[in-house]
């Protein structure tokens, strides 16, 4: 029993390790800033200007009428925006867009609290936007 | 396969088929009937109520969580198998342990027989009817293969359920912990195969082949209890 508890531990110990080490160093005020940029973008529906934000590979891949048909339903329940609640940033190498940042954000709207997770290159260009 | 038979296959396999082999099994036999209904408790109660709540709670509400899913996808398939194997064998061993008196064979099949049964019906059963309801365009074949997989994980069920019960019979911790180190392992490395991009038909094979090691290990409990009981006869 006592070797399964120190197994337990020793893997709880790594977990975390694993978890809080950042892929390298970055600004993360200037990070979460630059999130909550594009969620204001994001509140008065301009997508052209948040598709200008997106790094030009990605622009490939989204145009402004997909982000409006995915994002504009979602804004229409939120309401009113109220207050960003909790913001996080970490750094992570991804296998297809590279060294990025990730950014989560919760901000809260009249009606619910969205969840955003908004990602980043190094030069702060959009390689990622995630609403729930 | 045209999307309506598929969708009546898949529903057989998923709904009538658990049905039909605790009907079968149980036999009117009440005491029967009580350890299926237990079998599918334990689903109910520690993954739909607990588990996948409290999942989809982290997932929505903790962006430690959301940003450790992202950025640590293996950790994360990890964190998802052990979880599932600790609620779902540690239910089982609980409900086990409390509320069923006879450990057979035929007691431990028919609660994993309940407890896959209720996973498929809720998983897959469900969202058959609504297509078969309400359809929408999907792939017959697809259909098929989630139906396949229900079958794969229904015996992969009674196997862990045979385990556990094992290990409550006879009062020793290995059974348990086979059943969660197993569970946690098939989870894992499906979510692994699922994350990596490898096709379905990688994954399926991978659960198909599994469900063959577990049933291997089904027909050697049956044939040790009926080589028990054969001594006991003779003696």
């Amino acid at each position: 029993m006592k070797k399964a508890a120190a197994a337990l531990l020793c893997a709880a110990l790594l977990l975390t390790a694993a978890c809080s080490s950042q892929a390298f160093e970055f600004d993360e005020d200037a990070a979460v800033s630059a999130a909550k940029d594009v969620i204001d973008l994001v509140y008065v529906l301009d997508f052209d200007a948040i598709y200008g934000l997106f790094r030009e590979d990605v622009r490939e891949l989204v145009t402004a009428e997909s982000l409006e048909a995915a994002i504009a339903p979602i804004m229409d329940q939120s309401g009113a925006f109220v207050e960003h609640k909790k913001a996080q940033a970490v750094a992570h190498n991804d296998k297809q867009f590279g060294e990025i940042i990730i950014v989560g954000v919760q901000t809260k709207y009249e009606n619910e609290t969205l969840t955003y997770t908004i990602s980043f290159d190094r030069d702060f260009n959009l390689v990622g936007l995630y609403i729930q | 396969m045209p999307q309506l038979p598929a969708l009546v296959v898949t529903l057989l396999l998923t709904v009538a088929l658990p049905f039909s082999v605790i009907a079968f099994m149980a036999r009117g036999d009440k005491a029967a009937i009580k350890t299926a209904l237990l079998g599918g408790a334990t689903f109910f109660v520690f993954q739909y109520l607990l588990r996948i709540p409290l999942i989809r709670l982290l997932s929505s509400q903790s962006l430690s969580f959301i940003l450790f899913s992202q950025t640590q996808p293996v950790l994360y398939a990890l964190v998802l198998s052990l979880s599932a194997a600790l609620f779902e064998e540690g239910g089982r061993y609980l409900v086990m342990r409390r509320l069923v008196r006879r450990y057979a064979f035929r007691d431990g099949f028919i609660f994993g027989v309940g407890h896959g049964g209720i996973e498929s019906f809720l998983l897959v059963g469900l969202p058959t009817l609504a297509l078969i309801i309400s359809p929408m365009e999907l792939s017959g074949a697809l259909v098929l293969i989630s139906a396949a997989e229900r079958v794969f994980a229904m015996v992969i069920h009674v196997a862990f359920s045979l385990m556990v019960m094992q290990s409550v019979k006879n009062r020793r911790i290995f059974g348990l912990l086979a059943a969660f180190a197993l569970h946690t392992l098939v989870n894992f490395i499906t979510q692994i195969l699922q994350v990596s991009g490898y096709p379905v038909y990688v994954v399926e094979l991978f659960i198909l082949g599994f469900m063959f090691f577990m049933l291997g290990y089904i027909i050697y409990i049956r044939m040790k209890e009926t080589d028990k009981m054969k001594k006991e006869d003779a003696a």
